[in-house]
């Protein structure tokens, strides 16, 4: 945590990855996560919850990056015309 | 300068096309109305129906489709979504088109708004009505109309709807499907297609505000939308499950539809209310919870994927746990249901009935139909009249070949076809079995042969007009009858105005003008029946000894919706008598009661009765109910749902087939000596590479119809038949038939393919038929039998017991003497008690020959019996006579007569009986 309040702190803007998610600071002093701006508190939680032994405090806050960059629209939209899709496939003989 | 004012076209067109237009709309209506009354009046009084409650189930046609098109309103005052599409795709080409958009223009005012509004949803629904009218119903929905009026009705039971739903999770059995059955096509069914529509409406409405919210750009909304939709086309697959087909899986397919049901909805709820929040540190217990419930869907679709992925690959190692038991079982016991055929007793095939020899050959149909038909053709005489159809039908004991005859126009104007030929005259009968003549009252007992203004074929479409002032009529006659309608006024006018016949419209010959109108039997029988009755297309003659009668067979043929009916719902219900002279129509109920459509349609034709004792004898199993090559029906049905095994379903081993070349063949079958009418069909089995029969369904007719019995071979292996396709092939190696057929060339050809049992044992019968292409004659060169259980012994002669004595190898017994044939003719009058008077010479004002027939050998005593049993029945006693002379009229006729005084009149009427 440290290191990334140094990060944060510092005028070294090069970005670095945590959990498969790529952390990099905007010129207005906000961070993107994968491409999606966050504020430096809202940031500093999701590091934290990235870093978490919890899978299931990591799985929430790759929701959360998903959310924000529209990423899960997609995903949701994509596997629910696919479920749908196979729902029809299963059900269009009985 | 000057400018020449625009003419008056060019500055009213508008007005003048509005003009032709209503008026072209005011002609239509009005002619619409016109016919309706027609098609009301004449089944008033012709068939003392009621045709407009009929057509529109007692007015619920309009009753249900106001309220269903309801659901095409917006139910919000002023808005309206296509509209708002429209502005938002407006508003996207302006923000396309200019950096700043253009000042708005002035809005309408509220009032104009609203008016417009009402305007545009009054519209809708005038739209959305006509289609639910036209249809009866919902689109895709098939008819809805009649589905309301049988829940009105109190068919189905509110009760069941609850179980029915259920039924994905908790499966019934067989028994309970079948008692559920109704219910599901009645009230599950309303509810399904009006909860289908509306959820389909409101996914629309949702549609065309994605794509607003969407040109918008306004985020969270068009992805909340999306899935709204989806969670409705989820919600309309799970009220349609209790339709599926369901084996051991179902349940785990309807959960995951239901947990795909709530995650989609859960999901729209998501997005409404902000995704996973603006602010990390509120939304941190939302997360938690997003989480947990996403995992938990995953979860649930992830096990019973997995589940059915398992059942799945043990399928054929449990498939009568997982799909006999569950699935097929049950679709063979619903499927008979449905098809009706649940009735069809089976025996082996070594009981098929059987009687004397003699009687059964000498009821051999030895003529087909194509052969009788083509000797039917050279009788009509005249060029305005041919053959409609020909029919097999048995009145009086007796089978015949009957085919009517229809009009053909050797001149196709107006006059000719409405005026002049304004009907038919013959009714031509040949015996099935010795290709004799017989004379129509001789067959049916009617005195005079009948003029036949309403009957088959395309000489009976016109609608004729009859008692016009200077016209006359073929063959100088006139109709009788009540007309079916009279036309005069203006009804008169517009009617003759619509058929281009101004002179008619305006100046007619007289005021009133009579007219015969939808004359074509099955079509006018099809205009009075509603959803779900069809006609069998084979007419046949029947008759009460008076008149003749079309009988035009009705049955329901209603589509089961349920995964577990492979068939729909097929039942034979009744028979409409259309009178040939005057076309009155008369239904008689046929089918028994079954709680659901038959009764139904019992109470919707409240006019029609029972059976009258007379019909009885002359009815037969509809042809076309029974299945045809080209129309699949009951025995098709039969022919797989009969197996009740499941490894004898599995293997496919005891399906029926219908052999090429054969269909159902209506015959007589001696049963304990009596001759019973029954509908024959041969069956091989299905894919057989030894074309070896399965077995014949046998449909009776006459006292016992809707008895249906499938003689089945057992064993196959140990009890092998040769089919009507081996037979045919047997028949045609044959040296002698061979032979014959070459020497024949393309006139000669083999006709229907008969089965009868003959002392126990299968025996088919082939008659070969010479005929000249498009010629008038033709005659039975000889008939074929084939041993079925060898398919070796062959042998022909020239009648059926000819041929069977030939195939025997024995000389048949003695023929009856001469004079023990004369007095076995006269025992028939004695037996009844009557006094055989012998005289020299006979006199009378009028002299009436009814008959002649021929007996000169044991195989025509069967039609003597009857020539002389009519004779009797029809005169004897109709006039009570106790006496009857007989006389010789040549070495070798006999003839039988009684003296018959009326209005100072002497009427002789006898019959003649060669003898030698």
């Amino acid at each position: 945590m440290e290191e990334f309040d140094l990060w944060l702190r510092t005028k070294f803007t090069e970005s670095f990855w945590m959990g498969g998610h790529r952390f990099e600071k905007t010129e207005t002093g906000d961070v993107q996560i994968d491409r999606a701006p966050f504020s430096v508190e809202e940031t500093r939680q999701l590091f934290l919850m990235l870093s978490s032994r919890n899978p299931l405090t990591r799985l929430n806050a790759t929701l959360i990056i998903w959310d924000r960059n529209g990423t899960l629209v997609k995903v949701l939209l994509i596997a629910a015309l696919l479920l749908l899709l196979l729902v029809f496939l299963r059900i269009r003989g009985k | 300068m000057y400018q020449r004012p625009p003419s008056l076209l060019r500055r009213f067109w508008i007005w003048i096309l509005l003009a032709l237009v209503s008026v072209a709309l005011v002609f239509s209506g009005m002619y619409v109305w016109l016919n309706w009354t027609i098609l009301q009046v004449m089944y008033e009084q012709k068939a003392g129906l009621n045709w407009f409650s009929i057509v529109f189930y007692n007015n619920y046609t309009f009753t249900l489709a106001a309220l269903l098109a309801l659901l095409a309103l917006n139910p919000l005052p002023g808005r309206s979504d296509i509209y708002e599409v429209w502005v938002a795709f407006q508003r996207l080409i302006v923000r396309f088109r200019y950096e700043t958009p253009p000042p708005e223009g002035p809005a309408l005012s509220l009032v104009w708004r609203r008016t417009v509004w009402a305007f545009w949803q009054l519209l809708k629904w005038a739209v959305a009505f006509g289609v639910v009218v036209s249809l009866n119903g919902l689109p895709f929905f098939g008819n809805i109309t009649i589905v309301a009026y049988m829940v009105l009705k109190g068919i189905g039971k509110w009760s069941l709807v609850p179980r029915i739903f259920a039924l994905p999770i908790m499966p019934a059995s067989s028994s309970e499907l079948i008692e559920l059955m109704p219910t599901m096509e009645i009230q599950y069914r309303l509810l399904y297609a009006v909860s289908t529509v509306f959820l389909t409406v409101v996914a629309v409405r949702l549609i065309l505000k994605t794509v607003r919210d969407f040109l918008a750009d306004q985020r969270n909304t068009w992805i909340r939308n999306t899935f709204l939709v989806l969670t409705l086309i989820m919600l309309g697959i799970i009220i349609g499950a209790p339709y599926w087909t369901m084996d051991v899986t179902t349940p785990y397919d309807y959960i995951i539809c239901l947990a795909l049901f709530i995650s989609f909805f859960a999901t729209a709820m998501f997005f409404q209310l902000g995704g996973m929040g603006k602010n990390l540190s509120f939304a941190k217990r939302r997360r938690m919870i997003i989480t947990l419930v996403a995992l938990a869907i995953i979860v649930i679709l992830g096990v019973n994927g997995a589940i059915i992925a398992g059942y799945r690959l043990n399928w054929n190692n449990n498939w009568v746990e997982y799909e006999w038991r569950p699935l097929t079982g049950k679709q063979i016991a619903v499927t008979q249901w449905s098809a009706g055929i649940g009735e069809i007793k089976y025996f082996p095939i070594s009981q098929v009935p059987t009687g004397n020899v003699t009687k059964i050959l000498s009821l051999v149909r030895q003529w087909d139909q194509a052969a009788s038909y083509t000797k039917m053709r050279g009788q009509i005489g005249v060029n305005w009249m041919t053959l409609s159809d020909s029919d097999i039908i048995y009145v009086n004991n007796q089978e015949y070949w009957v085919a009517l005859t229809t009009v053909v126009y050797p001149s196709e104007d107006w006059i000719s076809k409405h005026l002049i030929f304004t009907h038919a005259t013959r009714v031509i009968v040949v015996d099935s079995h010795s290709g004799e003549f017989v004379p129509v009252n001789e067959a049916f007992g009617v005195e005079t042969e009948p003029l036949i203004y309403y009957g088959e074929g395309e000489g009976f479409r016109a609608n004729v007009y009859t008692g016009v002032r200077g016209f006359k009529e073929i063959g100088n006659a006139s109709y009788s009858g009540q007309p079916d309608y009279v036309l005069s006024g203006w009804q008169r006018t517009l009617w003759f105005l619509s058929q281009g016949q101004m002179g008619f419209a305006f100046s007619p010959p007289q005021e009133s003008i009579s007219m015969l109108y939808n004359r074509e039997v099955l079509q006018r029988v099809k205009s009075i029946l509603i959803y779900g009755l069809e006609v069998d297309p084979d007419a046949y003659l029947v008759s009460d000894g008076k008149r003749l009668y079309y009988a035009v067979q009705i049955y329901i043929d209603y589509p089961m919706h349920s995964g577990f009916s492979a068939s729909n719902y097929m039942r034979f219900l009744a028979v409409v008598l259309v009178d040939l002279e005057d076309g009155s129509l008369q239904g008689y109920f046929v089918g028994a009661s079954d709680g659901f459509l038959v009764d139904f349609y019992k109470e919707y034709y409240p006019t029609w009765g029972a059976l009258p004792s007379w019909l009885i004898p002359q009815l037969r199993y509809p042809e076309t109910l029974l299945g045809k090559h080209e129309t699949p029906n009951q025995l098709d049905t039969d022919f797989l749902y009969h197996v009740i095994d499941p490894f004898i379903w599995r293997s496919g081993s005891d399906f029926y087939e219908r052999p090429a070349g054969t269909e159902v063949h209506y015959i007589l079958m001696t049963v304990e000596n009596q001759p019973h009418f029954i509908g024959l069909q041969l069956v091989e089995f299905q894919a057989s590479p030894g074309r070896n029969l399965a077995g014949l369904y046998v449909a009776y007719g006459g006292a016992q119809l809707g008895r249906i019995d499938l003689y089945g071979v057992a064993n196959a292996t140990t009890q092998q038949l040769i089919g009507p396709t081996a037979a045919v092939q047997a028949f045609t190696f044959d040296e002698y038939v061979k032979a014959q057929l070459t020497l024949f060339g393309e006139n000669g050809r083999t006709g229907n393919i008969l089965l009868y049992s003959i002392g126990g044992r299968l025996y088919y019968f082939i008659p070969v038929y010479i005929s000249q292409a498009g010629g008038v004659i033709t005659n039975m060169a000889f008939i074929g039998i084939i041993d079925a259980t060898t398919g070796e012994a062959v042998a022909t002669g020239a009648n059926s017991a000819q041929a069977y004595y030939a195939l025997m190898g024995i000389t048949p017994g003695p023929e009856t003497g001469v004079e023990e044939r004369l007095n076995k003719v006269k025992g028939l009058f004695t037996a009844k008690g009557y006094s055989l008077v012998n005289v020299t010479k006979i006199n009378a004002n009028v002299e009436i020959w009814v008959s002649n027939v021929t007996y000169v050998q044991e195989g025509q005593w069967n039609q003597t019996e009857i020539v002389v049993n009519s004779f009797v029945q029809n005169y004897v006693q109709r006039y009570g006579n106790t006496e009857v002379y007989y006389w010789k009229t040549d070495d070798k006729t006999i003839s039988f007569g009684i003296l018959v005084p009326q209005g100072g009149v002497v009427k002789l009427y006898y019959i003649s009986v060669q003898y030698r």
